[in-house]
């Protein structure tokens, strides 16, 4: 097998091997475009429903009642459902993860942003000074030494001030989940049913409930705003001279190396091992990806579903509409047809291994946190199967990498994930 | 710049098509693209019978030990049966740095690993879950089946620290007299009892599933697979414990600055481990390579170069692990930052080394790692 491969190289050189390469190379840069043209659409689709979100919170604010603040968790809900379908693109390109932690940072200590009942949540941490500093309530706060003037709530507090104060990720006071906590409030109900259930009135200054809600109302809008912000820079990233688009394109094989770390750190490291196998352990219904919302179910199947897209090209739009195009599984299939056909199949398993998930919560009512109670065997196996999925999707994605020879690329990484002195020493 | 996480590297892979097919003509092809089973059956073998089973026995002896200081402790508080007790769990908590960096096999099964102790525990559940037990003093949880059934933060090695070396100081009579303070021995006795079992059967399980497939694959690691698979999941088991002593052990602690270090992310600050710990697990990779990797490099001149290069990096991240004081006094201190930061880079330049040049000259894929997400 290998002199005959070494054979057909040697024949190839002197019959237009340099043509042949360029097939190739010119295969992997239609996958790549394709990619980076799904991570467009993805991007622009977390937007509009980030937007969507937003006008939301505008209504609930001006008039908050049950169904104002139903309208705005639907939307929530809705805008998650692209954004989780972006997370492959993490890993892979720097661009996306040195960016991700203002918009999906998790977990967090929520304490941090409003008032939260005590006897669950306690009142201090070992690893974060800042466990219980709400921001709603003090108008001045002492960040890592210095007095910070916070009488209002603004995009630079928010997004500068307080977003990982002390390098603490746990200090989350931007994104989807701070926005998560404001619309729901602490799930006070542990492993049995329920999400979190925070009042309207919570948000209306004339029959206020939780205090300070003229400035709970102002963080909701500011960090929503925010959330909208940093979509369309990124989304940007992706354009035709986007810089996420241009790191992926310098160098095929490079890209494809992007694109597969992507795949393999989210299925393993990411998705399996810190938000599933961990809460698993734990038996703690914080360890749930959308803890708040109870809306975990949906998070990880989207994630799973955002894997699929890559492997198999096409991409369901909010509107409706399909992107298709040059696929990873076609790339492959020409390297490798068994390797293309097991990643295709691995998916696929994934995905109705996460429908069960989905079959839990939405038909039968029992929500992902109850699932990891340690009392509940058959939840424990459900989660366990698709934990075990997602491990199985993981060999053959490396079978992949080994197919299309990448082994062994280097890629570069974010400054904080790969270049530790970069920033040890700062910037 | 990083390696992808999934490698197996081939020399020749950047080379042109002409390179290859001149390298054809001279040379039976890449290093050890074809190398026999029968290499990684010994290799498996050399680490299975000079690495692993020594230290599993050793971590079995250790937590017996352990168990035993726990009983004699609970029935009699006093300040001398506390220091027996603390020295047990000093020596388990070194034991288990030896093989800390071990993922296949017995040790995977049942969480175990996880349950012999949860680190790091970056959302401060141990704190919160020994709380709430502490608090509702059921002994129903601390039954076997239900404990070990239930969070892997409260049955191990995390725990047992936290009873026996909290930030105020630990007296013997807060484990005499009242309930609160007899459940508190009730936990310990719980976490010696579960630390013993599951020391016990991982090292059972090795013995004999390693002389029920000493002849096939030289290893009982995962089920199926070849001898080269094994192999490659040692490989990987190095690489990874050099990449978590990096990002867990060393930049965590330090942080971005002087000012927000973290010396209590530190592994072990509560019971004065740290450096100790460190040490081990240090030695024990170093081990590993000697014991599993290096004969293979020396078989092979231009291999044999970079054998030396890994030998002095293990040995000069141990010299610069020869720290004279705690390792979380250091990480906010500017003199004593600049120590530990030598540390971590020395560490780093192994690491490199591990996981992209070793992996290259064995043709073994490192595939992807535990660590790889957040």
């Amino acid at each position: 097998m290998f002199h005959r491969q070494i054979a057909t190289a040697c024949a190839l050189l002197g019959a237009g091997f340099a043509g042949s390469m360029q097939a190739a190379t010119s295969d992997a840069n239609a996958v790549l475009i394709h990619y980076a043209d799904m991570a467009q659409a993805k991007y622009a689709d977390a937007l509009k429903t980030a937007k969507d979100l937003q006008a939301a919170v505008d209504t609930l604010l001006a008039s908050p009642s049950a169904d104002t603040l139903a309208s705005a968790r639907a939307a929530w809900k809705t805008a998650r459902a692209p954004y989780q379908q972006t997370e492959v693109y993490r890993f892979g390109n720097a661009i996306v993860d040195d960016w991700e932690g203002k918009v999906n940072a998790w977990p967090l200590d929520e304490g941090l942003i409003d008032y939260v009942d005590t006897s669950a949540y306690g009142e201090e941490s070992d690893e974060n000074p800042y466990y219980s500093a709400n921001v709603i309530a003090n108008e001045t706060l002492t960040l890592s030494g210095r007095e910070i003037n916070a009488s209002e709530i603004t995009k630079t507090l928010l997004a500068d001030e307080l977003h990982e104060v002390d390098a603490i990720e746990a200090n989350v006071s931007t994104g989807y989940h701070a926005v998560e906590f404001l619309l729901w409030g602490q799930d006070l109900n542990g492993t049995g049913p329920g999400a979190g259930d925070r009042p309207a009135t919570d948000f209306d200054p004339d029959n206020c409930t939780g205090g300070h809600c003229g400035r709970r109302g102002a963080y909701l809008r500011t960090a929503t705003e925010l959330l909208v912000d940093d979509l369309t820079w990124i989304t940007e990233q992706w354009d035709a001279d986007g810089a996420a688009r241009e790191a992926l394109l310098q160098d095929p094989k490079q890209g494809l190396a992007m694109m597969l770390t992507g795949l393999g750190s989210l299925s393993y490291g990411e998705l399996a091992g810190e938000r599933m196998r961990l809460g698993l352990m734990l038996h703690d219904p914080e360890e749930e990806h959308d803890c708040f919302s109870d809306n975990t179910h949906w998070s990880h199947y989207y994630n799973v579903l955002g894997m699929q897209n890559i492997v198999t090209g096409t991409y369901k739009r909010v509107d409706g509409s399909s992107l298709n195009g040059p696929s990873l599984a076609e790339l492959l299939a020409a390297k490798d047809a068994d390797a293309a056909d097991a990643l295709r199949l691995r998916l696929e398993e994934s995905l109705a291994q996460f429908d069960v998930l989905v079959d839990s919560a939405e038909q039968e009512g029992v929500a992902y946190d109850q699932l990891l109670a340690d009392d509940n065997d058959a939840g424990n196996a459900k989660i366990q199967a698709a934990i075990d999925a997602l491990l199985a999707q993981t060999k053959a994605i490396e079978a992949a990498v080994t197919a299309l020879d990448l082994d062994g690329v280097s890629i570069e990484g974010s400054d904080s994930l790969d270049n530790p002195q970069a920033v040890l020493h700062g910037t | 710049m990083r390696s992808i996480d999934l490698r197996t590297p081939r020399r020749l892979a950047a080379a042109a098509g002409l390179m290859v097919c001149a390298l054809v003509t001279v040379s039976p092809g890449p290093a050890r693209a074809d190398a026999p089973a029968a290499q990684w059956q010994a290799v498996n073998r050399a680490i299975v019978q000079g690495h692993v089973l020594p230290r599993y026995a050793a971590l079995a002896r250790a937590t017996s030990t352990l168990q035993l200081q726990t009983v004699r402790f609970c029935a009699d508080p006093r300040p001398s049966s506390l220091r027996f007790l603390r020295r047990a769990y000093a020596l388990t908590a070194q034991a288990w740095a030896d093989v800390e960096h071990l993922s296949t096999g017995p040790v995977m099964r049942e969480q175990r690993r996880y349950r012999i102790r949860l680190w790091p525990d970056k959302h401060g559940t141990a704190a919160k879950q020994i709380r709430a037990l502490l608090a509702s003093a059921d002994s129903a949880a601390l039954e076997p089946q239900a404990f070990r059934g239930g969070s892997v933060a409260v049955q191990g090695l995390t725990a047992m620290e936290r009873l026996l070396f909290p930030v105020a100081d630990v007296a013997a009579e807060d484990f005499a007299g009242g309930d609160e303070a007899a459940f508190r021995c009730a936990l310990l006795r719980a976490i010696g009892d579960n630390l013993a079992d599951i020391a016990a059967s991982v090292a059972d399980e090795w013995e004999s599933g390693a002389a029920a497939d000493a002849g096939a694959r030289g290893t009982m690691g995962e089920t199926g697979g070849s001898a080269r698979d094994a192999a490659a999941g040692f490989l990987r088991d190095l690489s990874t414990g050099l990449e978590a002593l990096a990002m867990n052990k060393l930049e965590r602690p330090l942080g971005p600055a002087p000012a927000t270090a973290r010396p209590k992310r530190a592994e072990a600050w509560r019971s004065d481990l740290t450096l100790q710990l460190l040490r081990a697990n240090l030695a024990s990779l170093q081990h590993l390579y000697m014991t599993g990797f290096s004969p293979v490099l020396t078989t092979d001149p231009i291999d044999g170069a970079l054998d030396l290069r890994i030998r002095a990096a293990f040995t000069a991240a141990l010299a610069a692990a020869a720290l004279d004081q705690p390792l979380p006094a250091l990480v906010g201190d500017a003199e004593g930052r600049a120590r530990a930061q030598h540390l971590l880079a020395e560490t780093r330049a192994l690491q490199v080394l591990i996981g992209t040049k070793l992996p290259e000259a064995l043709n073994l894929p490192l595939g992807f790692n535990s660590l790889d997400g957040d």
